[in-house]
């Protein structure tokens, strides 16, 4: 495949905070919300759903919660908590969304960005084996091209934590091959990010997808 | 006779230590773990979200612990966990922290032991409380709280279980240097 090349990748991050006060709470009242659909619906239930009973974070770096994702995301949620580190909220965890946010989704075409990577319309083969891994990077300059505008407006709440520079997503059924770089999330990512790189397990399982954007980038996030 | 008794202390000390392959097999629902006693969302403290941001809530003198976790490959992993008290409620929030790796699959533990009074034989398990799940979005660092409501007395709460991460697999918590609290 030469598409892909084995790597080391440096998963130091930047300084740990240290002695943060960190407190954890439940988020309610989301019913008082105007719960709306878009394509931040879509992803953050897709992501959440296909790996079971995950727990899906959202990081901050503003002192509110931005409206879009109270009404978008956290109420397509059972069950929301928010994080706060010295009083400030730094990141939502989101687990169990809704039965009927789900089946909303399952319904409908889907943007092809989320589908290539959490296709919740196909069954997954659960496992709970660790097998060593290693990272390939992907040589974006192999891999055609494609965008999605859609897609874009989710970059923003992919932004990683302030002390590291790259965001992992999970990934739940893809397997190494030939084919994979005409996979439309590797299309859309090669071309967005700075660099990409796949985990891959023994078992030729990709778990990981890695991002890594360029500061020039920001503007993306929030 | 020294020696054996070394070599004995040693084997038990490495094999508490090893690192495991494989995640858990039972049943992933942290949030049905647990006793009775144990309570789950509905009693944790929460906030209405019209009231956001101005949220605030009592911290009630927290006695915070860490736990070093064994660190093959990993620059550095440690867990902190303290609690607080409001009421008859106890709210333990966590955290664990890893260097050069981030974390992708959480089974950790949450135990909690009551003090029974040095006749009745000192601390006792009471509960136990499981985070465990995939993190969808790998970090180096993750958080999450245990939640009791418990009768009058002294308690303490250790970090255990384990976390799985990208490059390294598996790692065991030692659990040790407890948070206390008590609930008058």
């Amino acid at each position: 495949m030469d598409w892909l090349t084995e790597c080391d990748v440096d998963l130091s991050t930047g300084s740990q905070k240290e002695g943060m006060d960190i407190r954890i709470q439940k988020i309610e009242g989301t019913e008082k919300v105007n719960k709306s659909y878009n394509i931040l619906t879509e992803f953050f239930v897709s992501l959440t759903a296909k790996g079971s009973n995950s727990l899906t974070s959202i990081f901050l770096n503003e002192p509110n919660i931005p409206q879009v994702l109270l009404e978008a995301v956290v109420s397509h949620f059972d069950d929301r908590k928010m994080v706060f580190e010295d009083n400030i909220i730094t990141e939502l965890m989101l687990s169990q969304p809704k039965t009927s946010s789900i089946d909303y989704i399952m319904h409908r075409p889907g943007n092809p960005v989320i589908k290539s990577l959490y296709d919740i319309n196909t069954p997954m083969k659960e496992t709970n084996e660790w097998t060593p891994r290693k990272a390939f990077r992907v040589k974006c300059d192999k891999i055609e091209r494609y965008d999605n505008k859609d897609f874009d407006n989710i970059l923003p709440y992919l932004k990683a934590t302030d002390n590291q520079p790259f965001v992992f997503l999970n990934i739940y059924d893809w397997s190494l091959s030939e084919s994979l770089n005409e996979n439309l999330a590797i299309r859309y990512f090669c071309h967005k990010c700075s660099e990409l790189y796949l985990w891959i397990d023994q078992n030729q399982k990709v778990t990981n997808i890695q991002l890594e954007f360029d500061n020039d980038n920001d503007s993306l996030f929030l | 006779m020294k020696k054996l008794l070394s070599l004995i202390l040693l084997s038990v000390l490495f094999i508490s230590l090893a690192p495991v392959n494989t995640f858990a097999t039972e049943s992933v629902d942290y949030l049905k773990e647990g006793s009775d006693l144990v309570i789950t969302e509905e009693k944790e403290p929460s906030v209405d979200v019209s009231t956001l941001p101005n949220v605030t809530s009592t911290l009630f003198a927290p006695e915070s612990s860490e736990d070093m976790i064994q660190t093959y490959g990993l620059s550095f992993a440690t867990g902190t966990i303290a609690c607080y008290v409001m009421g008859s409620d106890a709210f333990c929030p966590w955290t664990i922290k890893v260097g050069g790796d981030v974390i992708v699959y959480s089974n950790v533990t949450v135990y909690l032991e009551k003090d029974h009074g040095w006749l009745n034989g000192g601390w006792k398990p009471y509960s136990t409380f499981k985070f465990n799940y995939p993190v969808n979005r790998a970090t180096s660092t993750i958080n999450n709280e245990a939640s009791f409501r418990l009768p009058a007395g002294k308690y303490r709460v250790k970090l255990g279980g384990n976390f799985t991460t990208l490059k390294n697999g598996v790692y065991s918590a030692i659990a040790n240097d407890p948070a206390r609290f008590e609930i008058k």
